[in-house]
Parts: C-alpha cells; sequence; structure tokens
C-alpha cells in the first residue's frame, strides 16, 4: 500500500445522551498532531433535539475541526449497527472504532497512518491504557476525574484459540480495513458479538499489525454506563450464530472449522477451560494430521513462493492458511 | 444609587515556543481563539490578546505566518496578536516574565504549546476565578489528568500547573512574576503557586475546564519524558527542596541522584552544588511549612501515581 492509499476514519460510536461524554473524546481528536483523517459522530438513537445537542457541541469547536465532523443519525440510514453505519459512511481506507468517555493520544492518527503505509492492508492495532475514572459534576460542566493511573496491557497478537475463547469485546486501539470490515457487518451479526467477530474477521482475513505505541486511552467508569451484566448464555448463542454468519462470508478458513471450534454446547464453562478444550481438539487434529503433515509442508513452501509476487491482500487467504498450519507444527516460510 | 457592573475583564494569553512548529502553533491559536470566541459571547471576558514569545534557536515564525494567525483568528487577531522572537533560550519561567511586561490585562492565561484549548476553557476558568481570594485556576489536562488531590467542593489545591493555568494580573505584581533565577523550567509553577498561598491567595483546580496537553505513555504505562525533561526536573527538584527549606530532603535527593540516577539528572547535581559553592541559591522561604507539601517526590498528596 502507497502512501496516498492509506487513510482513516475516526467512528465516534455513542448515544444521543452522550454528548457529555464525548466532549473530550472530540478535543482528543481535534488536538491530533496529523488532521487529515474523517471524523463521523454516529448517534445511535437519533431524534431532532438529541442530534442538535450533539451537533452543538461539535459547534462548539474551532470551524476548521468542526467542519470536518460528520454527524449521523443512525437511524436514517438503515437498520445497521452504529459500527455498520459509521463504516458505510466512510471513505476511507482504514476505519477505527471510539466510544464516549474514551480519548485519543496526540499521536493516534499520525501513528496509524505511519503504519499503515507498511502493513501491507493487514489491521493495525495499538496497545490501550485504561483508566478507572469517575464522574462529576460543577456548575455547568460535567467531566470525568481520573482514580487510578493508566494500565496498558500487553500487546495481544491475534491469536485465533484465544479469540475464540474471548468474551465480547469492542473495538478499542484499532484501525481496520474498511473493505475487509464491510464483508462481515453486511450480515446480520448479533450486535453484542460485532466487534468480536470484525476483530474475528479481520484477523484471520488481513492479519494484525502491533503498532507498539500507546494511543488510545479507554476511561473506565465503575457504573452501569460501563458495567452492563454479561449474560454468558446469551453470548454463546450470539457467538455461535456469528460464526454461523462468517461462515457465510467466504472467509480462508471454512465455516466447518470454524463451527468445530464453537464448543457445541453451551456450558459454563469459564474461558481457560475452554481455552484447554480446544487446544485438545487441536492437539486431536495435530496427531491425527501427523502423516499429512510433510505433504502440507510442501505446499506450504509453494505458497511462500506464490506470496513473494502477489499483493498482501490478494495472499491474505493464503497466509491465513500457512498461520494455521504453523499452529499445526508446520513451519512455512513467511513472505 | 445604582450598582454599576464592572465591565468583563481583559485577558493575555502567554503561548511561550521551543522549536515547536508553525502547524502546531496555528493548530493551538485556532483552539484559544474559539474558547476566547465563547467566553466573551458569554459575557465573562472582556478583550483579548494573544502574545507568543519564542525561545528557539532560529524563529519558529516569519513575520508572514504571524501575519497570517493575525488574520485568521478573529478575537485575537489583528493588533491584538504580537509574537515576541527572543533570540535566546528563556525557559518557561523568562518567556512568561517576559510576556507579562508586555500587557497589563486583568487576567493572564499561560498555556503550553502543546495544548489545545477546549471550546469552554476560558469561559470555565474565569468562572472558576470567580470567587473570593482566587488567584490562580488550573485546567484539567486530557488524556493524562494530573493526579493532585483537590477539595471536590471547593477546588482548592496545593498548586497549579504552568500548562494551562489562569492568572491574576495582581498575584504576578505581588510575587514579581516566576523565579527565573531558581527556575528555568519545570516547578516554576509549583514555587509560583506556593508563594501567591502565603500571600493568600487561593489556588483552584477547575475540572471542568478542559485542555488538551499532548503527553504519552510508553508500554509499562508510563508517561515519556525526555533528556531535557529529566535533567531539569531534577534541578528543579533540589531547587525546590532548598528554597522551601527542606534541606534533609535535599540532601537525600542529591545522594539519590548521584548515586543511582542517570548521566542527565548527575548533572544536574552538579549544576546545583556550583550554584551552591557560588552562593547563587535564594533565600529559603516557608521554614515553618505553611503551605509547601513534601510528599514523596510530589509536592500534593497524589490520587494515584503515574509512576507507581
Amino acid at each position: 500500500m502507497t502512501d496516498e492509499a492509506f487513510s482513516l476514519a475516526a467512528l465516534v460510536l455513542c448515544r444521543m445522551s452522550d454528548a457529555p461524554r464525548i466532549a473530550d473524546t472530540l478535543l482528543s481528536l481535534a488536538a491530533q498532531t496529523r488532521r487529515d483523517f474523517e471524523i463521523h459522530v454516529i448517534v445511535a438513537d437519533g431524534e431532532p433535539s438529541g442530534m442538535q445537542e450533539v451537533r452543538e457541541l461539535v459547534g462548539t469547536f474551532d470551524t476548521e475541526f468542526s467542519t470536518r465532523v460528520n454527524v449521523v443519525d443512525r437511524t436514517q440510514i438503515g437498520s445497521g449497527t452504529p459500527f455498520g453505519s459509521g463504516v458505510a459512511r466512510a471513505r476511507s481506507s482504514y476505519v477505527a472504532a471510539l466510544y464516549p468517555d474514551d480519548v485519543v493520544f496526540a499521536h493516534w492518527a499520525e501513528t496509524f497512518a505511519g503504519h499503515g503505509r507498511r502493513s501491507g492492508g493487514r489491521a493495525l492495532s495499538s496497545p490501550v491504557a485504561a483508566q478507572v475514572v469517575e464522574a462529576a459534576v460543577t456548575g455547568d460542566g460535567r467531566f470525568v476525574t481520573s482514580v487510578e493511573r493508566p494500565k496498558v496491557s500487553a500487546p495481544m497478537p491475534f491469536d485465533l484459540i484465544e479469540h475464540l475463547a474471548s468474551p465480547p469485546l469492542q473495538l478499542r486501539g484499532l484501525a481496520l480495513p474498511r473493505l475487509a470490515v464491510q464483508r462481515v457487518i453486511v450480515q446480520q451479526i448479533p450486535p453484542a458479538a460485532e466487534g468480536w467477530t470484525v476483530r474475528l474477521a479481520v484477523g484471520l482475513s488481513c492479519g494484525i499489525v502491533d503498532t507498539g505505541e500507546v494511543t488510545y486511552l479507554h476511561r473506565l467508569r465503575p457504573s452501569p454506563a460501563d458495567g452492563a451484566s454479561f449474560d454468558e448464555v446469551q453470548w454463546v448463542s450470539d457467538r455461535r450464530t456469528a460464526l454461523e454468519v462468517l461462515g457465510r462470508c467466504g472467509l480462508t478458513i471454512g465455516p466447518d472449522f470454524l463451527s468445530s471450534l464453537d464448543p457445541s454446547t453451551p456450558s459454563r464453562r469459564e474461558p481457560h477451560a475452554e481455552v484447554d478444550l480446544l487446544r485438545a481438539q487441536l492437539r486431536q487434529a495435530q496427531d491425527a494430521g501427523r502423516a499429512h503433515a510433510e505433504a502440507e509442508r510442501r505446499a506450504l513452501d509453494r505458497v511462500a513462493g506464490l506470496l513473494s509476487s502477489t499483493s498482501w491482500r490478494v495472499s491474505a487467504p493464503l497466509r491465513a492458511l500457512g498461520d494455521a498450519a504453523r499452529r499445526r507444527g508446520g513451519k512455512p516460510r513467511t513472505p | 444609587m445604582t450598582e454599576v457592573e464592572s465591565p468583563a475583564p481583559a485577558l493575555a494569553v502567554h503561548v511561550v515556543l521551543y522549536r515547536h512548529t508553525a502547524d502546531g502553533v496555528a493548530t493551538l491559536l485556532r483552539s484559544v481563539d474559539r474558547a476566547v470566541a465563547e467566553a466573551q459571547d458569554q459575557g465573562s471576558l472582556g478583550s483579548a490578546t494573544l502574545l507568543i514569545g519564542d525561545s528557539s534557536p532560529v524563529p519558529v515564525l516569519s513575520p508572514a505566518q504571524v501575519a497570517g494567525l493575525a488574520s485568521t483568528v478573529s478575537r485575537c487577531g489583528g493588533e491584538r496578536l504580537a509574537y515576541h522572537y527572543f533570540d535566546r533560550n528563556r525557559g518557561s519561567a523568562g518567556g512568561n516574565n517576559d510576556l507579562f511586561r508586555c500587557s497589563g490585562s486583568e487576567l493572564v492565561l499561560i498555556i503550553n504549546p502543546d495544548c489545545y484549548a477546549s471550546p469552554g476553557l476560558v469561559r470555565m476558568l474565569c468562572a472558576a476565578m470567580d470567587v473570593p481570594d482566587a488567584g490562580i485556576v488550573e485546567a484539567r489536562q486530557v488524556p493524562l489528568e494530573h493526579p493532585k488531590e483537590f477539595c471536590r467542593r471547593t477546588g482548592d489545591t496545593s498548586w497549579a500547573s504552568g500548562s494551562c493555568m489562569l492568572i491574576r494580573r495582581q498575584v504576578v505584581e505581588v510575587l514579581g512574576g516566576f523565579d527565573e533565577e531558581s527556575f528555568f523550567m519545570y516547578c516554576d509553577d509549583v514555587d509560583f503557586s506556593w508563594r501567591a498561598r502565603l500571600e493568600g491567595y487561593r489556588v483552584i483546580y477547575e475540572p471542568a475546564a478542559s485542555v488538551f496537553h499532548d503527553k504519552r505513555l510508553d508500554a509499562q504505562g508510563q508517561i515519556v519524558a525526555g533528556e531535557a525533561e529529566v535533567y531539569y526536573s531534577a534541578e528543579a527538584s533540589l531547587m525546590m527542596a532548598w528554597k522551601w527549606s527542606h534541606p534533609e530532603l535535599l540532601e537525600m535527593d542529591r545522594h539519590a541522584l548521584l548515586a543511582s540516577g542517570s548521566e542527565p539528572q548527575r548533572r544536574a547535581v552538579e549544576a546545583f552544588d556550583e550554584r551552591r559553592a557560588g552562593n547563587r541559591l535564594p533565600t529559603p522561604f516557608d521554614p515553618d511549612g505553611r503551605v509547601s507539601q513534601f510528599i514523596g517526590h510530589d509536592y500534593a498528596r497524589h490520587r494515584f501515581g503515574y509512576d507507581d
């Protein structure tokens, strides 16, 4: 991908009542060291009065910034999720989601642009710092104040097995190839599983590169705003639906393989137990496929040869195949 | 007799540059101009001037760029925008002292060049200043808020960060500005705040007034600091312990920095020792500890530490 080909769209996902909670988010976008990116504020539950509040908030910023911000009433553009609506509106090659209360560091866009030029179409992931905050009000000002130091999680390379066992997640810290995302979210994915599904699909089809730069601050409120209770039974059902949908998307790894990794019974196993189960299944597959491995290695040598002569996007399915094989003990050459 | 409403106060905005980019300065000024406009439109602010001081080895702004900025900002533009090239590095304390002499406005807003003002910044700071004895009001920094403790009811706090603070001119006149002889950069704001408090002024934190300050975290979650920051922070910490009458802390810090500090920190100790040998240290203040707070390596009780 060339310099000219990389572009970024920030999608601020909120509800009407979140207007005060996106003030800092917008401030952090306005303060970016690089300003050539799209900004869409997607209001999930738009109605005229609430939309006006969001538009007024945007209008308080200087015109150089406010005129770049596109406030979108999600209900006016079909039945998609807020993220899906934002992706549909975006024209940039990459999209990045931001959530109420969260802020980005000044080099957020610059970091993605720098890595985007070299990523060859892969998704970009930056370590996310998480900080507990509390809401407060003084006079006519509403704000959050920090109560703990931010904690940065170690970079998590995309791991299929870990991902399948992980709970629902949002898309913090990611810049995702728009077209790869669009292929997935046009399908009917349960909203709660959207972030999980998108990351899975992008991880499989494009790969994810870690930028190593902390550019996203997730500000956590220990309150109902962030602490919706987790219904594991519902999650298992949503995840199965999501995997079925992905199976129809023509991803590199076929639907049967994905489905086989989903525990057949909606158990209440802890995630680590699920990981153990999945690993055991993989070990069985590895044992059974030992005789097949030699032939596979020869095939992968050919794949590596092909990769060197095709664009990254075209070769993504082959790479995913290589990744899968590597987990099973093969040692394909990397491009 | 009818009560005469006092006119809204005038404001001077200070920005001291050092090797910043013209583009970054323009972004900051647009945000400040917008924040000034909001405060003026709400009636809480009168006229505003923008004073840019430049400590860089070569000017950050050309005359044409200054003229361009003056024409693009609406409320602080035209003749209300002035650019002063210092032709030497005055540091933050010296640079602001020079700019203090360039206006007589009732209020002064000091804002770092790596900041971006929220639209409500000036309005909120002015509102917080409008209480008895308020001398300095500090904004809340985004994304990394300063962890100093503050009174949740009144906003009173130990000191205000100079990255974005509103000061009543009277405080500057009473204190004679920042102590640029002792503090080149870092802790000039702590020292200024404590001297203001010794004079009976309140230092108030106004979290509803937000300002973006370009601070970054490393992969361990610690704030990224450059070499100059390490050097001047060490120098300032020694000077703070001396000036605010904590000789035991001074010696402890000296030894710790010499024994296990980085190279810039050891150089800072040497520079301090030279000043002491040359009898060029200020007269210690506040021997009874009326306002000074030395808690660990902080100058206030902190809610948390970025380097814990």
